[in-house]
């Protein structure tokens, strides 16, 4: 009698102590291979501009790809759009934009900057076509995307609105119209929900081995959700470990986490957009080194068969925050 | 020299010596306590802060021999209004009020030559560096560094910790205000850096902020805050779907959308479900809140403001006030999404009401809904001219039922005419701005047309001069003749299908 109590508590201990869907990174068959596309250097003539100034290191903030073969750089050190081409890695046109800018998005030929209370539009050409200021009430917006003719401010909350309309959703749009959010759970989980363009909602639980520091979203397609995820080495003074993670999706549904790569700990500048998911799933990963911004491709590809990042990239353990001007303030 | 030895020397014995050293240590020392949302409120401003400039305000490096270095002004400052928030500084601590003096007396808006000293700031230019905006945001009357904050403030053990009004600091490189920790581990900071040179919010993830020590200010409780209004500049939309902040006047729950509204109770009832939340409200201003729950939650995203009136004492009335600033001449439009699914509750009345004097009087009832039973969301739409840059507009709803109230999805913007393209400041010129009053010169994009129709307001709204002028191509000029005192007027300018808005000064 006394074991049938002990297997019972155990079970209701269990099932209230244990997520019904949980998933962790452990024993997974695919990762992210890894190819390198192109590599800049800073401060040449056709390179990129890189600035230190009192409270951050700037260069580039943002990257799109614009086609194949050209990739557009959004300059917060010299307030600029440089496209660039995407093997060569070198800069073809320039033009100004307002002061400032935090994110952008490029589509239908026009650039949507964004800057603190407004998005601004520009042609390939560089010409403002429009301005489309935003209430002063949605703060510290620091991305921008675009999706089926319409404008999204992606906010911290985590939750998207559409600039057009003032529509607000939970979750950020991603380039297949589906809304995605995360949210801290406990210690080592975090929830994913999505809303897929036909309504489907769907909510999953995920654990990691470290303490989880934040969950950030990279995209969706029709069959991934990526993910930034991010986990503590030290909770004060900050310093924490960053993976790319893939999540299955099958018809709006969330499985299990499909691909997960270590992302180097290398930042030259502070960047708002370091990741893009593309339409054919592949992920598009800048990095600023000291030696020059560098634009790789990941890919999912049978574990044994990935191709890790290069050493250029894993062997320096660089961030910016280490080496910021020394104010030497006055009290 | 030894500061005992000294006392000593004084005629003081040791122990007295140890008691005045306590003392003047403590006087050194910040002893007020203060509260996160009082942080929050005095940071604000920073960040919201707008201000006139004219060509003195604006330098290139230019010399300020008494604090042995050059300034520069931020290239966003420009010549007429500049918003908002306050310009950088390094080394810089102006308060909102001595930027403002500051200016007449021709120092520069902001600096951003960083090459010298630092101290040039109070000099030669206003503003204020990081550590500078976040002294104010403590309430500090002397100016903290970022090597020296860390002596009145704790560390954290986690950066999942921190709350509104703390920290992240990183010593003798920068410092960030918290306003909100999201649950997906992002942070919305408040700085003072040189990313947009001036203060401004900043959202971060976890790996934007390596190195940096999460702390709280010793001094910072949770006592009751000081009441603060704050007026909106148009357009202001919000569809409730953000956590809603503490009123700072009315303490106790989270009874605001954000910071530009109060709740109001009505009088009727003396305590309960009479106030306003975000639908999902579950703290104790509400008893049962599950009861009276309308569906769907919301017309837009997943959350609507709820008046909850079930169970509730009969007729009881609840108030949320929105402060706005229509000061901008012309017609304005309130929209809002509009739910209550119940037949004939008894009583029954909906009021949009606007006063103009900061809600000490409401004489306009904008809109009245006499139907008591909306089924689905349905959008109310009303107009106002009204030029107050004081006004509050009040959501008023006096009911006896089962159902609740819901709005959602509230934009209150200047009525715009189709077809009608407007141009923000930078894009079109006028010269000489400030003005002697005489002749205003200006450039404007290409337009179809050959004249200017021009209307300038003065700050209450009244129009002041209204008059066609010629385009020369792009450029006109408008003869004033000295018909206008010194002040700040709006110039409005249309061409067909073209606007221009643009403030001026008078001299």
């Amino acid at each position: 009698m006394k074991k049938t109590y002990f297997l019972l508590a155990l079970s209701l201990c269990l099932q209230y102590t244990i997520p019904a869907q949980t998933a962790s990174s452990g024993n997974l068959k695919t990762s992210f291979s890894v190819q390198e596309l192109s590599k800049t250097f800073w401060n040449t003539g056709d390179g990129v501009p890189y600035k230190s100034v009192p409270g951050a290191n700037l260069g580039i903030t943002s990257f799109e790809q614009m086609d194949k073969n050209r990739t557009a750089l959004l300059s917060d050190a010299s307030n600029e759009i440089r496209i660039m081409n995407s093997a060569t890695g070198k800069t073809s046109i320039k033009f100004s934009v307002m002061p400032t800018p935090r994110d952008f998005a490029y589509d239908n030929g026009n650039f949507y900057v964004l800057n603190e209370n407004q998005v601004n539009v520009y042609d390939e050409n560089g010409k403002n076509v429009k301005s489309m200021p935003f209430p002063n009430t949605l703060v510290g917006v620091g991305r921008i995307a675009r999706y089926n003719n319409t404008t999204w401010l992606l906010l911290p909350s985590g939750n998207s609105v559409e600039l057009e309309t003032g529509t607000a959703k939970k979750g950020w749009i991603t380039a297949s119209g589906n809304f995605v959010a995360a949210v801290l759970k406990n210690t080592n989980a975090y929830a994913v929900s999505i809303t897929t363009t036909d309504g489907k909602y769907d909510t999953k639980l995920f654990t990691t081995d470290k303490k989880t520091a934040g969950v950030y979203i990279v995209g969706s397609t029709t069959d991934r959700v990526v993910l930034d995820v991010q986990t503590y080495i030290s909770e004060s003074p900050i310093q924490v470990e960053r993976h790319l993670v893939s999540i299955r999706l099958s018809s709006g549904v969330m499985g299990e986490l499909v691909s997960d790569v270590k992302v180097p700990d290398c930042y030259y500048v502070l960047s708002d957009k370091e990741f893009n998911l593309n339409k054919d799933g592949s992920v598009t990963h800048m990095i600023t080194a000291p030696d020059g911004l560098h634009l790789f491709s990941l890919t999912e590809t049978e574990l044994t068969k990935a191709k890790s990042y290069p050493s250029s990239v894993t062997a320096v353990k660089y961030h910016f925050n280490d080496h910021l001007l020394q104010m030497n303030e006055q009290k | 020299m030894n500061i005992f030895r000294l006392i000593q020397q004084k005629g003081f014995g040791i122990r007295s010596a140890m008691v005045l050293v306590i003392v003047l240590c403590s006087a050194l020392l910040p002893a007020q306590s203060i509260t996160r949302t009082q942080i929050h409120y005095n940071a604000i401003p920073f960040t919201t802060y707008s201000f006139t400039a004219t060509s003195s305000n604006i330098q290139s490096n230019s010399s300020c021999p008494s604090a042995g270095g050059n300034v520069t002004t931020p290239s966003w400052v420009v010549v007429g209004h500049n918003a908002p928030g306050m310009a950088y500084c390094w080394g810089g601590f102006s308060s909102l009020s001595s930027f403002t003096t500051g200016l007449t007396n021709g120092k520069s808006a902001g600096d951003n030559d960083c090459t010298t000293n630092g101290d040039c700031c109070e000099t030669c230019a206003l503003g204020v560096d990081c550590s500078g905006f976040v002294s104010h945001a403590w309430g500090l009357t002397t100016k903290y560094s970022t090597t020296t904050l860390p002596n009145i403030s704790t560390a954290y053990a986690s950066a999942s910790q921190v709350k509104q009004g703390d920290i992240f600091n990183l010593s003798g490189s920068h410092v960030r205000l918290v306003d909100t920790n999201y649950a997906s581990g992002t942070f919305l900071l408040m700085e003072s850096s040189a990313v947009d040179w001036k203060v401004s919010y900043r959202s971060y993830t976890a790996a934007q902020l390596t190195s940096y020590t999460p702390r709280w200010y010793v001094n910072a409780d949770s006592g009751a805050p000081v009441c603060n209004h704050y007026y909106s500049t148009l357009p202001y939309s919000n569809s409730f779907e953000t956590a809603w902040d503490m009123d700072s006047c009315n303490s106790g729950a989270q009874r605001s959308p954000d910071k530009y509204w109060k709740s109001n109770i009505g009088g009727t009832s003396p305590a309960g479900n009479d106030f306003w939340h975000r639908d999902d409200y579950t703290g104790t201003d509400w008893t049962s809140p599950s009861s009276g729950m309308y569906t769907p939650s919301a017309s837009t995203g997943s959350y609507s403001a709820r008046f909850h009136n079930d169970p509730s004492p009969a007729g009881s009335t609840g108030q949320m006030d929105l402060y706005l600033n229509l000061s901008t001449p012309g017609s304005k439009t309130i929209k809002f999404d509009y739910l209550h699914n119940e037949a004939s509750p008894s009583p029954f009345s909906f009021n949009v009401l606007l006063s103009t004097d900061g809600g000490v009087t409401f004489p306009t009832n904008l809109l009245t809904i006499t139907s008591a039973q909306v089924s689905t969301w349905t959008t109310q739409t009303v107009t106002t001219s009204a030029t107050s840059a004081t006004c509050v507009l009040r959501f008023s709803v006096t009911d006896k039922g089962s159902v609740d109230v819901g709005v959602d999805n509230l934009n209150v913007s200047l009525t715009t005419v189709t077809g009608i393209t407007s141009y923000s400041e930078d894009e079109f010129t006028l010269f000489p701005n400030p003005s002697d009053g005489t002749l205003l010169n200006g450039t404007v994009p290409e337009t179809d047309r050959n004249t200017l129709d021009v209307h300038i307001y003065n700050m209450l709204g009244s129009e002041v001069i209204s008059r066609q002028v010629s385009l020369d191509g792009k450029n006109f000029s408008l003869r004033m003749d000295n018909q206008l005192a010194a002040g700040v007027y709006l110039f409005v300018a249309g061409s067909g299908d073209k606007q221009f808005r643009k403030k001026i000064i008078v001299k």
